[in-house]
């Protein structure tokens, strides 16, 4: 034995150094930062099937965790194999992955290339195909009731290239089915509609709703507002095509930027003008059924602008009223679905959770996101939320 | 069991008094590197001050505070490290080669052991593998020393606090320390692949002379096919498997190649092996 101690007392090292290395560090994770949400006003029902695919970060941690009322569940960080096996998906993606495991094999997790109703799911795909920037359609189908599922390939023309192509939105009718979508070719930016014959299994239409191209030291940028999450039909498409530069200042100019509203029933591509007041909310913009929505965050809380397109009028704004912190650096995080509206914002003592009746104009829900754990709290941390999700 | 003991303590003798060296290198490297990092960030730190008549909060916002990641980005910190896988490497021939070209053909005595050969094999490949997770494990408690060193040096107010700094918020580190045992495990693993069929691609040099050098060849780029097979596979049916499948059939793949080494290399040293 004594012959063998420099072989010994190097294995017992290793074994002792990297256990207790790895023990400190299950230790150290089962402290991980922790949400709850505390409920302070309205109905707790509404929450009950909520989950909130959130991002922590702080100084020098970042990491994905999904909130419920039962609390927080860290996604794995940082690990190669959480990442290979977990890797981030949209919270309905990894729903359809459950639900039809073989349907879902090989494809995409972008929304915007699926549809969904209560009978179908149909995914659409623009393959390139090999060489030469042609391109291919690819259409699957998948009976929801049966779990059978077919699927037929369209070629593209031969005379349309591009580098790559976008989907933002599948709309399906009457057998119809049409792609929007944006396809770039050296920096040139087209947004395109798309429809497909279903029963013909061939393509009908190809129409350019926007065209932008590139000039010298311009950029353009086709930007839609639609809920990229959204998978069920919605009967209007709201774009901005804008074109901008650079300043030598390194500030950005916008040289123009119209915005066109898309209406799927009658094709017709009508402008729409954005109150000069509300241009520097743009970004918050959200469409949904036949409302436009534009979010003001104020000192005392959230105002929602709308606009009515069928009646084509600003109806009375919707206010949601809590002590926020207007200059906080974070920007809250704001999902509209079925006339509901979630918040989730910055306030003095963790983040508020708000669901609002877009119809009524009241509150349905108030909580607040709190840190369970408080001696990790760390005051600078901010926490966005990606997307809400009814499960 | 006994005569793998032995020859496995064996082997660490002979690679002894060299990782001794080994070590000593990194530590007074490292260490000299701790001191040298915080002290130059000090004396910058001290001549913009003076200088620009600044205070230490102004300094903070234009600077930045000091962090353990600029130490460990160093070359103080990094070059120990590369020069100890480099030599580890070497080793991996050197550990076979050394006992054909050494005095007295020593390769000769150990094959005339009254053992199975292959104990040989595994000797080696367990010498390989207690090497590389010393100087692993060197670092591991190397660094919290490390940390004292800078912050005796740098005041708190120019640092951020990395008492709760792990491996995991050091880039370079993630790959030779996964968060998670698991990983630890697995990457390890691959390495202990590696070492494996590069010892067979020697074994069958060893054993067929210079055709050997092309078989050898031939029988890495081979086992480094099965081992990437699931992930082309991926490829080219458009990920049609999931991420879990893929891992799954890498492990088997592993499984393998690990065994396929291990199994030529038992045939070779019984049959083929010249002396």
């Amino acid at each position: 034995m004594k012959k063998y101690w420099k072989t010994i007392l190097m294995s017992l090292i290793i074994v002792t150094t990297i256990g207790s290395y790895y023990i400190q560090q299950a230790m150290a994770s089962k402290n991980d930062i922790s949400f709850k949400i505390e409920t302070t006003r309205g109905n707790k029902g509404e929450i009950d099937n909520l989950i909130l695919q959130a991002s922590y970060q702080s100084d020098d941690t970042y990491h994905r965790l999904n909130i419920s009322k039962e609390g927080s569940t860290n996604q794995k960080s940082g690990s190669f194999v959480g990442e290979l096996i977990g890797q981030y998906k949209p919270l309905m993606i990894q729903k359809y992955i459950q639900e039809h495991r073989k349907f879902m094999r090989g494809k995409e997790i972008n929304p915007g290339q699926y549809f969904e109703d209560e009978d179908r799911l149909i995914y659409t795909y623009f393959r390139s195909k090999g060489l030469g920037n042609l391109f291919t359609l690819q259409i699957d189908t998948l009976d929801k009731h049966t779990n059978d599922s077919s699927s037929f390939e369209i070629n593209m023309p031969d005379q349309v290239r591009y580098d790559w192509i976008t989907e933002r939105d599948v709309y399906v009718e009457n057998g119809k089915i049409k792609i929007i979508a944006t396809s770039y070719l050296n920096g040139d930016e087209e947004l395109h509609l798309y429809t497909v014959d279903k029963n013909k299994k061939e393509l009908e239409h190809d129409s350019i709703l926007a065209k932008l191209q590139l000039e010298e030291r311009t950029k353009v940028i086709i930007q839609v507002f639609n809920d990229y999450n959204k998978v069920q039909n919605e009967n209007y498409i709201l774009y901005m095509v804008e074109k901008y530069k650079y300043l030598e200042n390194g500030e950005r100019e916008i040289i123009s930027n119209p915005m066109y509203l898309y209406n799927y029933l009658n094709n017709e591509v009508k402008e729409w003008t954005i109150p000069a007041e509300l241009k520097s909310y743009m970004n918050s913009i959200i469409l949904q059924g036949t409302d436009i929505f534009i979010p003001v965050r104020s000192t005392n809380g959230l105002v929602v602008n709308r606009y009515n397109i069928e009646k084509k009028q600003w109806e009375e704004p919707i206010n949601f009223k809590y002590p926020s912190i207007a200059n906080a650096k974070e920007e809250p995080s704001l999902q509209i679905t079925d006339g509901k509206l979630y918040l989730v914002d910055r306030v003095s003592d963790g983040h508020l959770f708000l669901i609002g009746d877009l119809r009524t104009g009241e509150s349905l829900y108030e909580g607040k996101i709190i840190i369970e754990n408080k001696e990790k709290l760390d005051a600078d941390y901010s926490l966005y939320i990606e997307q809400i999700a009814n499960i | 069991m006994k005569n793998y003991l032995k020859l496995l303590n064996f082997e660490v003798n002979r690679f002894f008094k060299l990782y001794l060296t080994l070590i000593g290198l990194i530590i007074v490297s490292q260490f000299i590197g701790a001191i040298v990092v915080s002290k130059g960030y000090m004396n910058v730190t001290d001549q913009v001050i003076n200088k620009n008549q600044l205070s230490v909060s102004q300094y903070i916002k234009e600077y930045g505070l000091f962090s353990f990641e600029q130490f460990v980005g160093s070359e103080w910190f990094v070059l120990p490290i590369l020069f100890s896988i480099a030599m580890l490497m070497i080793y991996v021939f050197f550990i076979w080669y050394r006992d054909w070209f050494g005095k007295n053909t020593f390769i000769y005595r150990l094959l005339m052991l009254p053992t199975e050969r292959i104990t040989i094999y595994f000797a080696k490949l367990t010498t390989i593998m207690l090497l590389v997770l010393g100087l692993v494990t060197l670092q591991i408690l190397l660094i919290p020393i490390e940390i004292k060193i800078v912050t005796s040096i740098i005041p708190t107010d120019f640092r951020s606090d990395f008492s709760s700094s792990h491996f995991d918020s050091l880039e370079m580190l993630v790959w030779l320390y996964p968060n998670a045992f698991i990983e630890f495990i697995l990457i390890y693993g691959v390495g202990l692949i590696l070492v494996a069929v590069l010892f067979t691609a020697i074994l069958i040099e060893r054993s067929y002379g210079l055709k050997g050098i092309f078989f050898a060849i031939v029988y890495g780029m081979l086992s480094f096919g099965v081992f990437i097979a699931p992930i082309l596979l991926n490829v080219f049916s458009n990920d049609y498997f999931y991420a879990l499948e893929i891992f799954l059939m890498l492990l088997v793949m592993s499984i393998i190649v690990l065994g396929s080494a291990i199994w030529i290399a038992n045939h070779l040293l019984k049959y083929k092996i010249r002396v």
